[in-house]
């Protein structure tokens, strides 16, 4: 795996900060249908950790 | 998911409530990037709605014929914790009104507007939902001009204008 070298800890925010954009312009995209099964993977390391109330949800694929 | 669509259409045809329309988080997951809810927020709208509306009709059905689950304020469909709720102000009973039509596998189904919601959590004003609308002015995808509208009519715009200042704030 390639380290990429930052000049600044400005150009490490601002590359953070673009690759943060281009990952929710992704997710953005997708079906309600598949944002709602990364809720649920969401839900699944949320209810392991005790910080959800109820069972993740059943969905179905 | 179908499954409470589904389920949600059969209150519907069998006069147990009049229409529905979802919101909440799982509305905002359809028009934003996935945010953690354990819920489904479910505005019903029934026929002899007053002051005080009486939900125990459709816990009722729900249970008679679908064998649904009832605990606390959920109605487990199938697996899933759903929320029944009842527009509570004017502007929740303007979102409902205002709703837009969404599909989730086929199905059609009525969900709060994005600009709707986000004028609800601007409201409400939640730790979590701060986090929501910085999200969404990160992604810009709202109406600015259709959310300030709703924001005036609703007495929230100076509301908005100060926490946007504090969202932008790192």
């Amino acid at each position: 795996m390639s380290k990429h070298q930052f000049n600044s800890h400005e150009e490490f925010i601002r590359a953070v900060s673009e690759s943060k954009a281009k990952y929710d312009k992704k997710r953005l995209q997708l079906s309600w249908k598949e944002k709602l099964k990364i809720l649920v993977k969401l839900q699944q390391k949320a209810y392991a950790a005790g910080k959800l109330g109820v069972k993740p949800w059943p969905m179905k694929d | 998911m179908e499954s409470v669509i589904r389920t949600l259409d059969e209150l519907v045809e069998h006069k147990i409530i009049e229409e529905y329309v979802i919101g909440g988080a799982t509305a905002l997951i359809y028009f934003s990037t996935p945010t953690l809810t354990e819920d489904i927020d479910v505005f019903v709208y029934m026929k002899e709605q007053g002051s005080l509306v009486d939900l125990s009709r459709i816990y009722g059905f729900l249970v008679e014929h679908k064998g649904v689950m009832v605990e606390g304020e959920y109605v487990f469909i199938d697996g899933f914790p759903v929320q029944f709720l009842v527009p509570y102000d004017d502007l929740s009973n303007e979102a409902f009104k205002q709703a837009v039509s969404a599909e989730y596998g086929g199905l059609p189904v009525k969900i709060f507007a994005l600009e709707y919601l986000m004028a609800i959590m601007i409201q409400l004003n939640k730790v979590k939902y701060r986090e929501r609308l910085r999200l969404l002015i990160e992604t810009r995808i709202f109406d600015k001009r259709k959310l300030s509208a709703i924001l005036k009519t609703h007495g929230l715009l100076a509301k908005w204008e100060t926490l946007i200042k504090e969202l932008k704030t790192p």
